[in-house]
């Protein structure tokens, strides 16, 4: 921990120089993009005893908003409009304790959802219920999340825990109203080796949705519900807008990781995971027969290594991911409610998606200020198939970008400015620290734009305000 | 640059695909009509809508070979199946009857076709 110190201090030498202010200094450090960039995902829990920032407290209300002329992807809809409240604290309780909590709370407006009734639909596609009308979609979501990790002697320990709930409806026909909650644990333990730490972490979560769509037009529904299972197809036999337009997801899943990460600033890091994760699809009114089984595997692996200097500081991580989705799709028998046990399988569906991206950061300081550059660039390619007809799908890309920064100390006052432009996107985005008291107010709009094919493209903006202490 | 990312992702993550598993059902169809010796042919009408080799969940319809000499085969998804159809049954003396099969022509009454090979005994009976 003291060298992660040192570290900080070395980095906030021009700043100390013009603000006596601890708290505008530690916000300084951490917005410089070498120490904001993710170079550690949050593998294990141990990392917390990492954190170089000793105490934060943010509270944040935040707007979000997105507006496409036409769905990027159709089943989370053309636009957004959502309100968020945000709160996060983060305290080092000294003797190598620390502790974290968030809350968050969002309300808004998914316009012209369709093609999906469900929700989370990127967790459950495409084994989701989804019907040709669709519309605007309410959504209201909580989450609460808590961390608390721990050293005795040169062992350290961490546990995780977070809640999600969230709730979706319509006001028009079809009418879904969608009701999901999402429990995780993990527990992590590790060592401190030298100059490094090593962890490994186990973690499980829990997964529930009940769906009911309904219609209340005198005149008869206007639509079906359709049970999708993936490339076009569904399970035409629950088809309709009657019986079968209730359902439940269950799902549960766990995780493993080890992580390899430095005690100071500078270092090389590397980290696995392993997530495997399955759920169900019932029909709670034919005596919660499951009917379809979805199950995601997915594997990644980052290496970063970052290089923290007084004037210039670069640091890369290269980021591999892997996920594996099959689906199962029950063979029901001729009466619906009578066959809970003993129902064959088929694996019907299957998807591949390997993913990787390779992001590096260069920063120098001069003065008061951090100009920084964040070259980017990624690939994917995507298979899904009927393994039954043989259906496939297939696309892959790669993209690039590269992010100048600007963040400087004016007076007290922190600012930064960050413009992004890639492959079929641009992004400006900025945020001011003013000092308030004992704390500090901010404020951070940004504004994007970005394409994905002739004539389609989209605007994307959020501005947040609050306090941090 | 793409292209190795890639194929290292694929490489180093891919361990954990399921092997593959059979999905079909070959059908062996028996086809007699009581009182009448084997015909030489038995030809489904497939202008019927009410002939049907369809899989019970997905609706998915196959089309009836030609039945000859009171046996056929055809390959299908593992499934509950409803068979219904009406068929010229074509005689060694070339005499012609119209037959029906209606054992199986609803859900409650779809036969299962889940294992790798299935036989199906249709007793067809002859329409006036």
């Amino acid at each position: 921990m003291k060298r992660v110190i040192i570290s900080l201090l070395a980095l906030g030498f021009a700043a100390c120089a013009y603000c006596q202010d601890s708290l505008q200094l530690q916000i300084f450090n951490r917005l410089q993009p070498i120490m904001a960039r993710t170079f550690t995902p949050s593998y294990t829990d141990v990392a917390l005893l990492h954190t170089p920032w000793l105490q934060s407290t943010t509270v944040e209300a935040k707007y979000d908003w997105r507006n496409e002329n036409q769905a990027e992807i159709q089943e989370l809809g053309n636009g957004l409009s959502q309100g968020r409240f945000l709160a996060n604290s983060l305290k080092h309780l000294g003797q190598g304790r620390a502790v974290e909590g968030s809350v968050s709370y969002l309300r808004g407006v998914k316009k012209n959802v369709y093609m999906n009734t469900s929700s989370d639909w990127e967790l459950l596609q495409p084994y989701v219920i989804a019907d040709t009308v669709g519309g605007n979609l309410q959504t209201e979501q909580y989450t609460f999340a808590g961390r608390y990790a721990g050293r005795i002697g040169s062992w350290e320990y961490g546990f995780y825990g977070s809640y999600r709930a969230l709730h979706e409806y319509r006001q028009t026909d079809p009418r879904p109203r969608n009701i999901s909650s999402d429990l995780g644990v993990r527990a992590s333990a590790g060592r401190s080796l030298g100059s490094h730490s090593i962890s490994v972490s186990v973690a499980y979560r829990r997964y529930h949705q009940l769906q009911a769509v309904s219609f209340m037009n005198p005149r008869g529904a206007n639509t079906s519900e359709f049970h999708l299972t993936g490339l076009g197809t569904h399970y035409a036999r629950l088809a309709g807008s009657g019986s079968f337009t209730n359902l439940r997801f269950r799902g549960k899943g766990f995780s493993v990781a080890a992580l390899f990460l430095p005690k100071a600033a500078s270092g090389f890091s590397a980290g696995v995971q392993y997530d495997w994760f399955k759920s169900t699809r019932h029909l709670p009114n034919q005596n919660e027969v499951p009917y379809s089984e979805l199950l995601t595997q997915t594997a990644s692996a980052f290496a970063a290594y970052r290089k923290v200097l007084d004037k210039f500081s670069y640091g890369a991580v290269l980021s591999l991911e892997y996920e594996l989705r099959e689906g199962s799709e029950a063979i029901l028998p001729s009466i619906i409610s009578s066959g809970v046990e003993d129902i064959p399988y088929l694996t019907l569906y299957r998807s591949k998606l390997p993913q990787a991206r390779l992001e590096g950061v260069l920063q120098l300081r001069a003065g008061k200020a951090v100009w920084s550059l964040e070259p980017m660039v990624a690939a994917y390619s995507s298979e899904a198939r009927r393994l039954d007809s043989g259906k496939k799908a297939k696309t892959d890309d790669v993209s690039y970008g590269l992010t100048a920064g600007w963040t400087a100390m004016l007076g007290k006052a922190t600012t930064q400015l960050k413009f992004y432009a890639g492959k079929r996107a641009i992004s400006l985005s900025a945020l001011a620290h003013f000092p308030a008291g004992r704390m500090s107010a901010f404020i951070r709009p940004s504004a994007g734009y970005h394409t994905w094919g002739s004539g389609l493209h989209g605007w994307t903006g959020n501005i947040g305000a609050g306090i941090e202490f | 640059m793409k292209k190795i990312l890639l194929i290292i992702a694929v490489i180093v993550l891919s361990g954990c695909e399921k092997s593959s598993q059979n999905l079909g059902c070959l059908v062996t169809l028996n086809v007699s009509i009581p009182g009448h010796e084997a015909p030489v042919s038995i030809t489904a009408d497939q202008s019927l809508e009410g002939t049907m080799f369809r899989n019970i969940n997905s609706l998915e319809n196959y089309d009836i070979p030609v039945i000859t000499g009171g046996t056929a085969q055809l390959q299908v998804l593992k499934g509950i199946y409803m068979i219904a159809f009406d068929a010229d049954a074509v005689f060694a003396d070339g005499s012609r009857l119209r037959v029906r099969s209606a054992e199986y022509n609803s859900p409650e009454k779809a036969v299962r076709l889940t294992d790798g090979n299935c036989t199906v005994t249709l007793k067809l009976i002859v329409l006036q």
